[in-house]
């Protein structure tokens, strides 16, 4: 249970980093992740730095499901209810699936 | 003009005090004839002049009370102008007269006054509208956070254009603008002080240039709305209920800036209820799609405009996730908060 | 940079969809009791790609659904008391106590604010010294520890004006109590992502020994919930057809360790003490709350601001409980999409984004 964001951490003095969402900077309170580093990727809740990002996981987990990804070609899914069908612009057929 | 700097209860009383507020400083900041004939009615006769068989009127009104009044990108007095213009843009007419309604905190800096109403004299010049009557009012301390603005608009809608919200058929093409949740995620920073290093700007912009683009374009559009308190997913329930119709919309192609959906992952909100200021949503025949999303594109305001959807039989709104699941949008129920869990 | 939409690519998901309906051959149900796995699950429609006999419940997650009547009366009685300040999570503004809320004591005159972090109350405290500011600490154990840093930061900086209602939540025995349920129809649990960062992956091991129960730490992006659950069922499978034991796995390896964050359990440790805790419409579960340990029991609000709370409502219908134990869904009760709805809910189900009932009303039907 709880919202937390992963970011990167750009600057650290004391308890205290600047970390990068993607697009926006905060600060954290770094004082329950008391080995997080300049570069570090952290997980932030409540404004607290609640984790380092294990990176070698994170690309081991990215890598499984760039695979799986690969390996499906993108077939559809067999059984179940059929989900929406992309609406891209100028297929006419699209959207008649409505749930 | 006034020594301590600040509106009193005085001002608003009908006597001295108001005539010159409304003389000295309120009339020349917003100066335009009609205005200054200063009369219990403004008198307008280009509006009648341009009229052709067919055309309507079109009238609208609406009242202002965002808090901070200033936030990054516009002021309560932009927001007036812009709120009331697109109302009447999104009917397909061409803005004409506002009038300005304003009611004052008693203990608001002259100054900021100053900066609303200029707001509003260059914002209805950049957009072709004036303001030709108005009202002004001070109310006692506590509660309206300063001031609070109405305004209403008249604008004539050409005989050719008819667009409503009853319109979508099934088969349409659902197009927006540009970027989602700008506005209130600014709003929310600015407000809610949430020490953002980098700034949020609303994206609050009078919409009828953009909007006479489209219509030349697209000619046979059949229904634009601007998506405001509630946001995209609040607007199109209301075009899927009141034209009886499903839209189907794609996630992955509602184009979200990036620092919004950082502040929005942040704090647990969903851009598709956060509101617009400056974007329009118009639904459009399949066979004028492309043509009013060039025309969009082509126009400062449309840069990042984008197919989202499409109308279908049916009822309600349904999202296809970036996964490919699929879950309805449902009307936003009372205001979003922000959340931890 | 972690690419966030990597972990959202369409053809993994389709890839682990159909994975996921070659394992669930039989009907299947799995129990998450993590409010942001439900909002997860609703929010990128992945009910609408599972086969339909695979069952997600939503268990007890909802820190703000589990907070008993008694509680939220107790944080709306501090707020009505004069130059009091209640800060809190967004998240507690309008769940319904027995005759108001936080929202409608707001609108009333009482001053109530809401903040992002726990920290934020110390600074309202140090520019209002006049004023008892008094924070309201629900949630679990992703969230307590940050509470824990705000108290000792208070001691730290002399703030004498800052205090806490205690009502926080630990999950590993309501895990186990309902593993434990006699006729229990559940299957695996897809164990919480971020209470797991804090107490470790390991903390499940009892409940999955103990009790035979499959359990998997899932994420929170679409792929991880699907993989989580792919991996769930894989072991339900071996555990059913293979008589393989139950065992704790981890899916979210790139943010939970088997022993969780040592530094925030010893925070947790310093400044609060297990308790006996009542859930909303389940009752007291043994050891499953938090209160002040002697060293902080300064903090403590319930013995610095003295209130009457007024004795909780009778029965109202709500079947929150039986929702939030898995044995009865949304759909069962007589209340829902009725008398009760997110525009005028009776339960906390359905005041919470998260909880199930909302989710369902939202989502499912």
């Amino acid at each position: 249970m709880c919202l937390a964001v992963p970011g990167r951490i750009i600057e650290l003095e004391g308890d205290t980093a600047r970390v990068d969402f993607g697009g926006v900077t905060r600060e954290a309170n770094v004082s329950l992740v008391p080995e997080a580093a300049v570069d570090s990727y952290v997980l932030v809740h409540a404004g607290f730095a609640i984790q380092v990002l294990n990176e070698e996981e994170a690309e081991e987990t990215l890598s499984l499901f760039r695979q799986m990804a690969e390996a499906a070609g993108g077939r559809p899914g067999v059984g179940g209810p059929p989900p929406e069908r992309g609406v891209a612009f100028g297929d006419p057929d699209d959207g008649r699936n409505e749930r | 003009m006034e020594k301590s700097g600040k509106i009193r209860l005085a001002h608003g009383s009908g006597g001295a005090l108001m005539h010159e507020l409304i003389e000295e400083f309120i009339v020349p900041r917003l100066a335009n004839p009609a205005l200054l004939g200063l009369d219990d009615a403004a008198e307008l006769e280009d509006v009648l002049d341009d009229a052709r068989p067919g055309d309507r009127l079109a009238f609208t009104t609406d009242s202002y009370v965002v808090q901070p009044l200033f936030f990054p990108g516009g002021d309560i007095g932009k927001l007036s102008v812009c709120g009331t213009v697109n109302d009447l843009a999104m009917k397909g007419a061409r803005p004409a007269y506002l009038t300005l309604g304003l009611i004052i905190e008693e203990g608001l800096a002259v100054a900021d006054l100053a900066r609303v109403l200029d707001s509003v004299a260059s914002t209805g010049a950049s957009c072709g509208v004036c303001v030709v009557a108005g009202d002004t009012k001070v109310v006692e301390r506590g509660g309206i956070g300063g001031v609070v603005i109405n305004t209403a608009g008249v604008g004539l809608i050409p005989a050719a254009t008819r667009v409503s919200g009853a319109s979508a058929e099934p088969g349409d093409v659902v197009l927006i603008s540009g970027t989602i949740g700008d506005h209130e995620t600014a709003i929310l920073v600015a407000r809610e002080g949430l020490k953002l290093e980098q700034t949020i700007e609303s994206d609050c912009a009078p919409l009828n240039g953009l909007v006479s683009a489209v219509v030349e374009a697209a000619p046979g559009v059949h229904v634009m709305r601007d998506p405001t308190r509630g946001g995209l997913g609040t607007t199109l329930n209301e075009i899927a209920s009141r034209s009886g119709v499903g839209i189907c919309i794609d996630e992955s192609s509602l184009p979200v800036d990036e620092r919004v959906r950082s502040v929005c992952e942040i704090l647990g909100f969903d851009p598709i209820y956060m509101a617009n200021e400056g974007k329009m949503i118009a639904v459009v025949p399949e066979k004028e799609a492309a043509a009013a999303l060039d025309a969009m594109r082509t126009h400062s305001l449309g840069r990042n405009a984008a197919v989202i959807g499409r109308v279908i039989e049916g009822k309600g709104v349904t999202l296809r996730t970036s996964v490919g699941g699929a879950r309805p949008v449902v009307m936003l129920e009372g205001v979003q908060l922000p959340r931890i869990c | 940079m972690i690419d966030l939409e990597a972990f959202r690519s369409e053809p993994a998901a389709r890839a682990l969809v159909s994975r996921i309906e070659l394992l669930a051959a039989e009907p299947v149900s799995l129990m998450e009791v993590c409010g942001t796995h439900t909002v997860a699950i609703s929010r990128f429609g992945l009910r609408s790609m599972l086969p339909p006999h695979l069952r997600l419940l939503s268990g007890p997650g909802c820190p703000v659904c589990v907070t008993p009547l008694s509680e939220i009366d107790h944080a709306i009685a501090v707020a009505r008391e004069p130059g009091v300040v209640v800060t809190t999570f967004g998240d507690m503004m309008r769940v319904p106590g027995s005759s108001s809320s936080l929202e409608a004591e707001r609108a009333e005159g009482a001053d109530v604010r809401i903040v992002y972090s726990p920290l934020e109350s110390l600074d309202v405290a140090e520019s209002e010294p006049d004023s008892e500011v008094v924070f309201i600490g629900v949630g679990f154990e992703t969230t307590s520890p940050t509470i824990a840093a705000s108290v000792v930061e208070a001691k730290r900086r002399g703030i004498r004006n800052y205090s806490v209602l205690p009502f926080f939540k630990t999950v590993p025995n309501a895990l186990d109590m309902l593993a434990a349920l006699p006729g229990r129809a559940l299957d695996g649990f897809i164990c919480p992502g971020h209470a797991s960062v804090i107490i470790g992956a390991g903390a499940y091991e009892p409940i999955a020994r103990e009790r035979n129960m499959p359990c998997v730490v899932v994420g929170f992006e679409p792929l991880d919930i699907l993989a989580g659950v792919a991996m769930l069922l894989d072991q339900v499978k071996a555990v059913r057809n293979e008589g393989a034991s139950a065992r704790v796995e981890n899916q979210y390896a790139r943010a939970v360790t088997r022993e969780g964050n040592t530094a925030a359990q010893a925070l947790l440790a310093d400044v609060f003490v297990e308790c006996d805790s009542e859930w909303r419409e389940i009752g007291v579960i043994p050891s499953s709350g938090l209160a002040f340990s002697d060293r902080y029991a300064e903090f403590d609000a319930r013995k610095r601001i003295e209130v009457e709370a007024p004795a909780p409502a009778g029965a109202s219908g709500c079947i929150c409980g039986e929702i939030m134990l898995g044995l009865k869904l949304p759909t069962d009760c007589p209340l829902f999409a009725g008398r009760c709805t997110p525009r005028d809910p009776v339960g906390p189900c359905m005041v919470s984004t998260e909880g199930s009932c909302a989710a369902f009303y939202k989502y499912e039907r």
